[in-house]
């Protein structure tokens, strides 16, 4: 899994999450998840705790789906159908259409965590530029910039504290403070990324797309597989639930 | 005569927002081979200059650049878009911002790639230039997990990779603390046996590159060139302008000026004649015997390893506390566990005779004031007023005399972020001290600083240390520790492993383990006692 | 893409960065805020996502820069790993194409505080019809539906046109803009 060329995995994971889109087939999204799981577990070597622990956000965030869906739904055309839900008595149609949302934000959440949990971040946008033609101006700015994440975390922190020292916590209102924090944060953003930009310069770096590559990505057959199976499945997945019903 | 390998006419670039001039007139020559020193006061211009060489101006400058610049034989414009750039290499001075990559090899492969070299010859260009500066155990490592002298040694390497014949150093020690400086240029000096280059080194520190430099060339405030020569040329014959605009000279020049010997003044300590006197600190304060910080057992863990652990500790009040050590060696962290700004793992620690946490944040912080490394992380308000003003009880008269005591009051009405490094160091000082603590912590105050900055600003904490305000400062600068510290911690991986005198420290044998060298009085007493040892045999 | 200088894409990924530790910080609120009101919740401070969008263009101000800040956002959203997948990277573009048109309908000639209100409300809708159908809208209640558009609207417009608006003249005023037209606009207002 770890081998699939990046791009075609984001593709792959891409299309496949706006198909589910439109699916309302709970039967077929849950078998898709289940799919999904396998395969990163399986083939993507992901340790099911640290997956588990990945998921967790996705799940509440599934739960919070549901029960808004629930609570907001549209009337239904056929009120008297109802079901037995959980403690309640709701309409059937509605119970459906929340449960097929909340197994699609499932189902998208998995599809996510196969691409993030088996690929390096870097690899991804370097193939971007060998793939998928995107201009090496736009890709190594993007990691440039992407390298000062740890810088501007610490910088939070530390500004935090600076501001707590000089009394901004009892003397300035909420608000204020989130500006006072927003303002030398962006600000030091900005001349990093400037003198980055003329570091990069500076060794020669033009932009151009006439490059060679130190780390070279190709596209081989499996990554075709790959994408055919991972987007056949999902037609697999309808029939099978259309032969259960 | 052979070809220049850089040369400069006439080049005069004036910046849109400026009246004058950033770089005046400037006109000079470089052979193959020189190693030169381009010593100017900050806002002299020197890394416009820079950018005027690499060819990134005028390509990116907004305003206007007259005059010309050959490089080899043909004009810096004529050079295709990038191609420049691999005739001159720049190291810069923050290590923070000088890649794009995040690992090791990669770095280096992105310059490489820069210059289109094949990719199978690139594997053991990465390994040549690494082993050129002594990082061949951190290829394949993030960039993020090396120390700041290891970032320079990186960014050096990455340059070097693309085989420049000039490579321009821009203030590449600015960043790093003494131990790393010297290891840097240590590494530069090893190079140039090494292999054929040409280097424009630009610094305001003099010492770090004495063994290297046969040139020396002085920017003045307005862009002007006004000397080209001889090192100790430079020094003897300005160096009270030198001086006056704020560069440090060689610390052996400076004990001589002290001991008032006739020039020529020797740029090494050991060209020193001996049996110089020098005058000793007697301004010892009195001590009380109330302590200010109490610490017991405390200990800092990040998951389960130990970053700080201090058995004991005490501060009391009236002392000028001085902390030293490597950098990462946990002086900072100590620093923000006194102050409650970060609580310890274990342990407790007093603040003026009450647990840290039975204080009541806004009450402790009336107490103890702590100036950060970057002053621009305490600056709350969009003007040098309203930073003095903010949150303080004190009347518009008092504001002026503060800022008339820091040299800001033609400043007041400036975003505090607009001011140049050195007001804004005493900008942030001064936020502090308005609010008259009774202990400031002060994080590497100096750091980076001029010499007309550090003499402000040392005046500036010494006059409130008289008034009573117990001082810690963490410090690299053993000139400072030995001319205002009463008591030195040497803190080393987690560890207090030294708590004296300044007179105790210096007798110790082994502060290179810790990253520290002695001040300059000291190391000519040393060299002068061991002479007469020598002589007496 | 050709007359951008390489610090314009640097700049935007940093303010990406930036804004998503923003975000990271919005999180829990957004939480809250959906566990208390439902998805309505999320339309209220949604105009954060618009954010890097409308700082990028108003500082740089050339055509193109709201779309392809926001689409890199996206790709850093990506490379932080603690969202949603490549897919963001779609939703990015989405919601760019959104705040773009308003600036190209004033051909990048103004960029009057109308027109980064104009921009924060282009995203909105374009998000929101994108939303429309990959969240599943179809399902709730329509009045609900037309509420939370309007809600999303209006934190487009307040939170990312306005907010925006303030956070990069602030910025302007640090000094540290002046090689970026906001930077130059300025200080000619300041020295005129």
């Amino acid at each position: 899994m770890h081998h699939i060329n990046p791009s075609i995995k984001a593709g792959t994971v891409t299309i496949a999450a706006i198909v589910i889109a439109f699916l309302f087939d709970p039967l077929a999204l849950l078998l898709y998840i289940g799919w999904t799981i396998a395969v990163t577990l399986l083939f993507g070597k992901v340790q099911i705790k640290k997956y588990l622990l990945y998921l967790l956000p996705f799940t509440l965030f599934a739960v919070g789906m549901l029960v808004s869906t629930l609570l907001f739904a549209k009337t239904p055309e056929n009120p008297s159908i109802t079901q037995q839900f959980l403690l309640w008595e709701l309409p059937r149609e509605t119970v459906q259409d929340a449960l097929a949302l909340a197994i699609r934000v499932f189902s998208y959440s998995t599809l996510s965590l196969l691409f993030v949990l088996t690929t390096d971040k870097v690899a991804f946008i370097l193939s971007l530029i060998q793939q998928c033609r995107v201009s090496p101006k736009l890709a190594y700015g993007i990691l440039a910039g992407y390298r000062f994440l740890p810088l501007l975390k610490d910088e939070l922190t530390t500004i935090r504290s600076a501001h707590l020292i000089r009394g901004a916590k009892t003397k300035t209102s909420r608000f204020s403070r989130y500006k006072q924090y927003t303002i030398p944060l962006l600000a030091s953003a900005i001349r990093k990324a400037e003198r980055t930009a003329i570091a990069m310069e500076s060794k020669g770096f033009t932009g151009e797309r006439d490059r060679t590559f130190y780390r070279t990505y190709n596209t081989s057959w499996t990554d075709w597989i790959f994408a055919a199976v991972m987007l056949g499945a999902i037609a697999l997945c309808i029939i099978v639930s259309k032969s259960f019903q | 005569m052979t070809q220049a390998l850089l040369e400069v006419d006439q080049l005069t670039v004036t910046f849109e927002e400026e009246s004058t001039p950033t770089l005046d007139d400037l006109s000079f020559t470089v052979q193959e081979g020189e190693s030169i020193l381009l010593l100017g006061p900050s806002g002299s211009g020197k890394s416009t200059l820079t950018y005027c060489l690499n060819g990134l101006y005028p390509k990116e400058l907004d305003g206007k650049m007259s005059g010309s610049i050959y490089f080899a034989g043909s004009k810096i414009e004529d050079f295709k878009s990038g191609k420049i750039n691999l005739e001159v290499g720049t190291v810069f001075q923050d290590p923070e911002t000088q890649f794009c990559m995040l690992t090791v090899e990669d770095e280096i492969a992105f310059g490489l790639e820069n210059k289109k070299i094949s990719p199978d010859l690139m594997e053991s260009e990465i390994d040549r230039v690494l082993s050129l500066v002594g990082l061949q155990h951190r290829k394949k490592d993030q960039i993020h997990t090396l120390s700041g002298g290891q970032k320079q040694k990186l960014a050096l390497a990455a340059v070097l990779a693309l085989e420049p014949r000039l490579l321009i150093l821009d203030e590449p020690t600015a960043n790093l603390d003494p131990a790393a400086s010297k290891d840097l240029v240590e590494t530069i000096r090893h190079l140039k046996e090494e292999q054929e280059i040409t280097l424009l080194i630009i610094e305001h520190n003099i010492d770090y590159w004495l063994p290297i430099i046969n040139r020396t060339m002085l920017l003045d405030q307005d862009g002007s060139l006004f000397f080209d020569g001889d090192l100790s040329e430079a020094v003897n014959m300005y160096d009270e302008e030198l001086q006056q605009r704020g560069i440090w000279l060689p610390e052996a020049a400076l004990l001589a000026k002290q001991a008032q010997l006739p020039k020529p003044w020797p740029l090494t300590i050991d060209l020193l004649p001996p049996d110089l006197q020098f005058q000793t600190k007697t301004s010892e304060v009195l001590q009380k015997k109330e302590q200010i910080i109490q610490v017991e057992n405390a200990v800092f863990r990040n998951k389960e390893k130990v970053l700080l652990d201090i058995p004991a500790l005490t501060i009391k009040h009236g002392e000028f506390l001085a902390i030293t050590g490597k950098n990462g060696s946990g002086k900072t962290l100590l620093s923000r566990q006194i102050t409650g700004l970060l609580k310890p793992t274990a342990g407790d620690i007093e603040v003026l005779g009450k647990k840290l946490r039975r204080w009541k944040t806004n009450e402790l912080y009336q107490q103890i004031g702590y100036v950060f490394q970057n002053p621009e992380h305490q600056f709350l308000t969009d003007s040098v007023w309203n930073e003095i003003a903010f949150g303080q009880a004190v009347n518009a008269d008092e504001i002026q005399r503060v800022l008339e005591d820091i040299q800001l009051a033609a400043q007041a009405d400036k975003h505090p972020f607009t001011l140049s490094q050195g007001q804004k160091r005493r900008l942030s000082v001064s936020t502090m001290l308005v609010q008259k603590p009774q202990l400031l912590v002060l994080d590497e105050p100096t750091f980076g600083q001029d010499s007309h900055t550090t003499e402000v600003l040392m005046d500036l904490i010494w006059r409130h240390h008289q008034r009573g305000c117990t001082i810690v400062m963490i410090t690299h600068d053993m000139e400072l520790v030995d001319r205002f510290a009463s008591r030195v911690l040497i803190v080393d991986q987690g560890r207090i492993v030294a708590d004296d005198q300044p007179a105790g420290i210096w007798k110790r044998k082994d502060l290179s383990d810790y990253g520290l060298s002695l001040p300059a009085k000291e190391a000519y007493n040393k060299r002068t006692q061991e002479d007469s040892l020598y002589a007496s045999y | 893409m050709k007359n951008w200088r390489m610090k314009d894409i640097v700049v935007m990924a940093a303010l990406a960065v930036v804004f998503g530790i923003v975000y990271l910080l919005f999180l829990p609120v957004n939480v809250v805020m959906m566990g208390l009101i439902g998805p309505i919740g999320t339309d209220i401070i949604f105009g954060v996502w618009f954010l890097v969008s409308i700082v990028a263009a108003y500082i740089i101000q050339k055509p193109g820069v709201a779309l392809v800040s926001e689409t890199i956002a996206g790709v850093v959203e990506v490379l932080i790993g603690s969202s949603v997948g490549p897919i963001v990277i779609l939703s990015a573009v989405v919601q760019g194409l959104g705040a773009e048109a308003a600036f190209a309908l004033t051909r990048y000639r103004s960029y009057h505080v109308l027109v980064l209100m104009g921009a924060g409300i282009g995203a909105a809708i374009t998000s929101f019809i994108w939303g429309y159908f990959r969240g599943g809208f179809v399902a709730l209640d329509p009045s609900y539906v037309v509420l939370m558009l309007v809600v999303r609207i209006i934190s487009g417009a307040v939170i990312s046109g306005l907010i925006g608006k303030a956070i990069s003249e602030a910025l302007a005023k640090t000094g540290t803009l002046t090689s970026f037209p906001l930077g130059k606009t300025y200080r000619q207002r300041k020295a005129g």
